[in-house]
């Protein structure tokens, strides 16, 4: 029962997601397979923890049996509302054929390191029992009550745990479910406690966020082996490595599920494809469901999709709210308020050595902010031009809010011992290295279709 | 398309390969460059060592307390002398300690919690003896790095190893090397070290050790920057032909060179994990782990504890051991703190678990709990492991 349980925990949640991406009216007719199956994934798991909710608010007790069957009846929903929806047109991503010998020989290689790396963390998820502090003080400990009892026990402070029965604690109560309802439902498909292969969605959480990376790229007309090169470098960052190899984190998921959200974003806003706007919308707002700065991350998108909607009244409207916002911050800010959860004050603490030590020094992400400065600098008159100014918005807003928290609350002291840098960054890199991938690409003229080329599926064009 | 992206698929000037390979030996070169003049600025004249590593076989040492015996070349060593030790000493050496930084030591068979430690002494204070432990690296033990260590100066005189025990299975020294000072084997160990996976792993790379030299990222970034300055002389003097897949092929060979470097790291890394989890129940991984002892003594107050749900509260000074045993006592409903609450704030049937904390006391024969000032709480007495006790509330 264990392997084909944790299996069906694996995949059903997949088909959930794959399902609902086909269904009519989101008209995702052009969707590539990568596409569809890193978006499925991702959007199955969140689903999935959904129902999960659902099943304990009307009082059922939670199981896989209970879990498997709801998850079935929506796969089977979801294939019955994608009725009609054409299935053998989706394109792989890669024409293999037009490809010249040495781009062969690349892009195989390219795929040889991506698929080592992965067999080589999904060893270490398998084998390492659960390590990072995080993962064992706030996250796992919901999980294992959650899966003992069956059922969603509350978690409060310790100022109130000692005063009431019933209610468990940890290191930080007050945060969402999704995470360990993930392990828990793991675990159920399991059939035990395991607290190294309820981890196993982290790896499938990497190899869906590569292959809607890889997708959304083909899909905005990179070629193969651009596409396959800047996948590749997305999954050989040190820290999103890390964060698979010693799952239990909530990092990793945030960062895939934003990224998801702003890739769908930037294509929306080229193409106004109802399904990539639908997830742009729908991931946006599941940030919020994996952990408490989803809430912050989830709000970023707010002044790019209201760029993309009335570029004009949006661009003079977010200058005008973020000015007004630093004027009531430097009037009010002095005392300290507490917003979304954190504790800010206006209290400047120069960060500026352990962000340059991170980002430049340590080898946590390659070369990655390296290409980012280079991309900005080269960029820099464009980045407000029409067709990237929505872009922009998002990059601009999500770098703001990662540097006011580092540099104005008191989330400055872990900057200093290095404790969050990365963590923090690792949500916005999947998304700033495919807007960086983009505007490469497009001034090198290396995309060798357009969008709307590529959903002229008879089109053909020569391939990098 | 635009004419640029026809010139990428009109056949190029020269051949793909050439190409490629140009790309490569210009990023090799820079990289070779700055390799070799940072060295020269690191260490002006002195970072090619002609001095030989001294080094012996593990036969040629000599076991002074224990038991053990010397075959094919090595020392095994199958038993402890009082008190719990075993000394191996060895041969008279004679060299100035600051010329031979790094200590390594070929031994292995030994099991987790074996204690080995490596003994000097030097000239200018013969009775005073000085010890570095010996730290495990999955089945075998990791070199010392002396030159930090500022014991580790001067003339030496003698050299021992001290293992303790307990010593559940026999040890095998197969051999043991001091080499000389080596920039180009700081640098080796710099980039290249085993590391385990450490707590901080999770938020940051490489930046546990103190660096002699720089770090691979800037020097590799630095590299790639002149790379691309050569590639457009190279452009500029007509050698080469403009393309922009040249640059992003020095790009890839760059981040590639850094990423071969973590693909190692995370090897060694993964050989280290299979040594030490491989094929074990998620129990016997978390008894094979750091916390192996921790977790071994919750499962056996876990053992003590009804399956009703009650109140555990578990309190011990270091933040890892409370929050680290808490996870271990899992489903049971237990919250952990450094210092015990007032004694108003515990409820009858509730457990109290107190792992290694000197300032309180339990009174045997009155079953009270005694901490802080005056505080008092009448408690049974369940279990008992070392200092660590689990109490339940009267």
């Amino acid at each position: 029962m264990e392997i084909p349980g944790l299996l069906a925990a694996l995949f059903l949640p997949w088909l959930l997601g794959v399902a609902w991406l086909r269904v009519r009216w989101l008209k995702a007719d052009n969707i590539a397979w990568p596409t569809l199956l890193g978006y499925g994934y991702l959007a199955g798991v969140l689903c999935t923890t959904l129902a999960m909710r659902l099943f304990d608010v009307v009082g059922m007790r939670l199981g896989f049996l209970s879990i498997a069957l709801a998850l079935a009846l929506l796969i089977a929903v979801g294939i019955g509302a994608g009725r009609g929806m054409p299935w053998q047109g989706l394109r792989i991503g890669t024409d293999w054929r037009a490809l010249v010998g040495w781009q062969k020989t690349a892009f195989a290689g390219l795929l040889c390191l991506v698929a080592i790396r992965l067999v080589g963390l999904g060893l270490e998820v398998i084998w390492q029992p659960l390590f990072p502090w995080d993962a064992w003080s706030q996250w796992a400990t919901k999980a294992r009550v959650w899966y003992e009892l069956g059922h969603l026990a509350p978690f409060v402070p310790p100022e109130i745990w000692l005063q009431m029965d019933g209610a468990f604690t940890d290191g930080a109560p007050h945060y969402p479910p999704a995470i360990p309802l993930l392990q828990v439902w793991t675990s159920f498909g399991l059939g035990r406690w395991d607290d190294a292969l309820m981890n196993l969605p982290w790896l499938m959480g990497a190899i869906a966020l590569a292959m809607a990376f890889y997708g959304q790229a083909r899909q905005w007309g990179i070629a193969p082996l651009f596409a396959m090169m800047f996948t590749y470098f997305l999954l050989s960052l040190p820290m999103l490595d890390a964060h698979v190899a010693l799952a239990g984190n909530a990092d990793l998921f945030l960062g895939a599920v934003y990224g998801l959200a702003a890739f769908a974003f930037f294509h929306w806003v080229r193409s106004r494809d109802t399904w990539q706007g639908a997830m742009a919308i729908l991931l946006g707002a599941g940030c919020i469901l994996v952990k408490q700065p989803g809430i912050g991350w989830a709000l970023t998108l707010l002044p790019a999709f209201w760029v993309a909607l009335a570029p004009r009244a949006g661009l003079i409207g977010t200058l005008t709210l973020g000015a007004l916002g630093l004027a009531a911050l430097l009037l009010f800010g002095q005392g300290g308020f507490s917003l979304l959860g954190y504790p800010l004050q206006f209290a400047f603490t120069p960060v500026w050595r352990p962000l340059w030590d991170n980002l430049a020094i340590l080898d946590n992400w390659h070369l990655l902010f390296y290409l980012v400065a280079a991309a900005l600098f080269v960029f820099l008159p464009r980045l407000f031009a029409p067709a990237y100014r929505a872009m922009t918005m998002v990059v601009i807003a999500a770098l703001m809010f990662v540097l006011a928290l580092f540099f104005f609350t008191h989330v400055s002291v872990w900057v200093e011992d290095y404790t969050v840098v990365n963590r923090a960054f690792l949500h916005l890199v999947p998304m700033l290295l495919f807007y960086v991938m983009v505007l490469f690409c497009e001034a090198s003229s290396l995309s060798v279709v357009t969008a709307s080329e590529w959903n002229d599926k008879t089109a053909t064009k020569p391939q990098l | 398309m635009s004419s640029e992206t026809e010139s990428l698929s009109t056949p190029p000037m020269r051949s793909p390969r050439g190409k490629l390979l140009a790309t490569i030996l210009l990023f090799v070169l820079s990289f070779l460059i700055l390799f070799f003049a940072s060295l020269q600025y690191y260490w002006p004249g002195k970072w090619r060592s002609s001095a030989e590593a001294l080094d012996w076989k593990g036969e040629a040492l000599t076991l002074v307390k224990g038991q053990g015996h010397g075959a094919q070349g090595r020392l095994t060593i199958n038993g402890l002398a009082d008190p719990g030790v075993a000394l191996v000493s060895l041969p008279q050496p004679a060299f100035r300690a600051e010329d031979y930084p790094v200590v390594r030591w070929s031994i292995s068979g030994a099991q987790p919690g074996t204690k080995v430690e490596f003994l000097w002494r030097k000239t200018e204070n013969p009775n005073r003896v000085f010890a570095r432990q010996l730290e495990w690296a999955g089945n075998s033990v990791a070199p010392l790095h002396m030159e930090e260590d500022t014991n580790w100066r001067g003339q030496i005189m003698g050299l021992a190893l001290l293992v303790r025990a307990p010593l559940d299975a026999p040890i095998v020294i197969e051999a043991m090397k001091i080499e000389p000072f080596s920039p180009l084997g700081i640098v080796w160990r710099e980039w290249f070290g085993t590391e385990p996976w450490l707590g901080t792993s999770i938020h940051f790379m490489d930046g546990n050790e103190p660096r002699q030299w720089l770090a691979p990222l800037p020097l590799v970034a630095a590299a790639l920057g002149l790379a691309m300055l050569g590639y457009w002389l190279l452009v500029w003097k007509k050698i080469l032909v403009p393309d922009i897949r040249m640059l992003w092929a020095l790009v890839f060979i760059a981040w590639f060179a850094l990423d071969m470097r973590w693909q190692l790291d995370l090897w060694q890394k993964l050989g280290l994990t299979q040594q030490r989890y491989a094929g074990k129940s998620w129990e016997e991984k978390h008894l094979a782990a750091e916390d192996g002892r921790l977790f071994d003594l919750m499962q056996q107050f876990k053992a003590k504890l009804p399956i009703t749900q009650p109140r555990v509260l578990l309190f011990a000074d270091a933040e890892y051991i409370r929050g680290r045993g808490a996870y271990h006592l899992y489903p049971f409903n237990v919250l952990n703190g450094q210092g015990l609450f007032p004694a108003g704030q515990f409820r009858s049937g509730d457990f109290i678990i107190i792992l290694g904390k000197d300032e309180v006391e339990f009174d045997l024969a009155q079953h009270l709990l005694k901490w802080g000032t005056g505080q008092q709480l009448s408690a049974d007495m369940l279990s008992v492991v070392e200092n660590n006790i689990l109490l339940k509330v009267r």
